[in-house]
């Protein structure tokens, strides 16, 4: 006679028994499977610490520029010394990259020469092409004289556009470390400048030592910009502000208004306004 | 009325009953090839195979087929006495009562005294177990050709040594019978089981199942009629506990030829 109830049993056990070795075969992919995740997440971690171990490096090539500026510029280092300093105090990122910049400087007087980066600067040509002009005229106030016509403002790019191109994209590969070294670009642009008289990389010096609070230094810059293309809005804003913040309000009035009434734009009324209400100190 | 699954168990019985005799293509084809040499002048026919590939109800089949025709006799159980076995002969085949010892010259005796028109055909299964000095008297009176044998044995290593030593040089005739192959094996099944009018559990076979079977018999007959009959009473049994409905009914139950095959042996669990 049959047992059922105890057949169904061995007959369990022997499923369970017939399945095991696909179970364990299973399990041990599995197994191998997530090791060779970890491992391989292992191996990325190491190759990004290594990535970042050539920021240093990187660095170092950005610093090379300062070294030779400094060489032929003693009073341009003395400049951007004092640059730095006040940096560190309205800006804590800038300062952390002042610090950085302090390392770098050290460990550039270890290292043997390293050619400057200048993918940056071939960016900022690029954005710069369509403004450039040659024709230089020495005196700002003979040209404002002598000014007609009046070119398009809507060209000239914002403050945005020229700083884009200092950000680069560099999301395929792996991690790499964005620096803001405001002062090492602002070396840099003076030396590309200096080389080819680009009103827009004038205009960006200018700019940028206003925002760090430099202002005879914006005020040089907005001039040298003006000199070389007197219609750029911008130049002028910064010009007139830079003039007020040195104390020469009535200087800025007079030649704010002497723009507006020549080119009629907007936003240096709307300042020329502010100033003469005291809004802008 | 009694069950389906009843009457498909008895199907299975292993009884070897010539009527009960499965023709499938492969087998038949032998089958006539040894009957085709049964009217030759053969000295002695060997038929040879694994245990329960179905050597027995060949023997049975012929025996069946032919007794009307020819002389022939079978023996399904050894005779392994050899007096016994002389004497058994003597009467049946030629009639001779013989009280006391028989051997072996005396037999020739009996055998060359009577004359016989058509030459007498001895069936012998389990030709295995007959001692070596016997099967050599066997192999010495086929040469007489005064009887034909046809001798059924289990091919192994020992028994494949007495067919070549003893037989090689006076066999005319050998015949290998194999195993089934998956669609012998449900062609078997469902003619058996059609041929006692269980028509339902025939069409509950279907290709998979009969690999099942098949993986776990071999495609051995005696083993496949062991797994099925058991099968058929755990059906039975499912259906007197009132317990159909927690197994397959339109098809066989995979779970319910494990479970049988556990029981018979045919898997260790």
């Amino acid at each position: 006679m049959l047992n059922i109830r105890e057949l169904e049993q061995r007959w369990l056990r022997y499923k369970i028994k017939s399945y095991t070795p696909y179970i364990i075969i299973g399990i041990s992919i599995l197994v191998i499977l997530s090791l060779s995740v970890i491992l391989l997440s292992k191996q990325e971690s190491n190759s990004s610490a290594s990535n970042i171990k050539k920021v240093p490096v990187k660095t170092l090539k950005e610093q090379e520029p300062i070294k030779k500026i400094k060489s032929k510029k003693k009073q341009e280092t003395s400049q951007k010394s004092k640059v730095s300093q006040t940096t560190i105090k309205t800006n804590q990122k800038e300062k952390h990259t002042h610090t950085i910049v302090n390392e770098s400087k050290q460990q550039a007087m270890r290292k043997v020469q390293l050619s400057p980066s200048l993918d940056f600067m071939r960016k900022m040509q690029d954005s710069v092409q369509p403004y450039y002009r040659n024709d230089r005229e020495p005196d700002m106030k003979e040209n404002q004289q002598k000014q007609k016509r009046y070119p398009q403002q809507s060209s000239i790019p914002t403050k945005e556009q020229i700083i884009k191109p200092q950000v680069t994209d560099n999301t395929a590969g792996g991690i790499d470390i964005q620096r803001k070294n405001t002062q090492n670009d602002i070396y840099e642009i003076i030396q590309r400048f200096e080389k080819n008289n680009n009103p827009v990389l004038s205009l960006f010096v200018a700019k940028k030592y206003y925002e760090l609070g430099e202002y005879r230094e914006a005020y040089d810059y907005a001039l040298k910009t003006n000199n070389i293309d007197k219609n750029i809005e911008e130049s002028w804003i910064i010009f007139a502000k830079s003039l007020v913040k040195l104390g020469r309000r009535d200087k800025a009035i007079s030649t704010l208004r002497t723009y507006v009434n020549y080119s009629h734009s907007g936003n240096a009324r709307n300042l020329l306004e502010e100033i003469k209400s005291g809004k802008f100190k | 009325m009694e069950s389906i699954f009843v009457n498909s168990k008895d199907v299975f019985l292993d009884v070897v009953n010539a009527k009960d005799y499965i023709q499938l293509d492969r087998v038949s084809t032998i089958y006539q090839s040894l009957k085709d040499s049964i009217k030759k002048p053969l000295k002695m026919i060997l038929l040879y195979g694994k245990p329960g590939t179905g050597k027995s109800m060949f023997l049975n089949k012929l025996y069946k087929d032919i007794s009307t025709s020819n002389e022939i006799f079978l023996y399904n159980t050894p005779i392994l006495d050899e007096s016994e076995f002389y004497k058994t002969l003597a009467q049946d085949v030629f009639g001779t009562k013989y009280s006391g010892e028989l051997n072996f010259t005396q037999f020739m005796k009996i055998v060359e005294s009577k004359e016989k028109q058509s030459v007498p055909v001895v069936l012998l299964d389990e030709a295995q177990l007959y001692s070596e000095a016997l099967m050599e008297k066997i192999r010495l009176l086929s040469d007489t050709r005064t009887i034909k044998f046809v001798i059924t044995l289990h091919k192994t290593e020992k028994e494949d040594l007495i067919a070549k030593e003893h037989f090689q040089t006076r066999i005319w005739e050998s015949i290998e019978l194999e195993n089934a192959s998956s669609g012998e094996l449900k062609i078997y099944i469902q003619k058996k089981l059609m041929k006692a009018n269980c028509f339902d559990t025939a069409n509950m076979f279907n290709a998979k199942s009969v690999n099942l079977i098949h993986k776990i018999t071999d495609g051995n007959y005696r083993d496949t009629n062991k797994l099925l009959y058991t099968l058929f009473e755990l059906y039975a049994l499912y259906e007197s506990n009132h317990q159909l409905s927690s197994i397959k009914t339109d098809q066989i139950s995979h779970k319910l030829i494990e479970m049988s095959a556990i029981h018979v042996g045919l898997i260790d669990a």
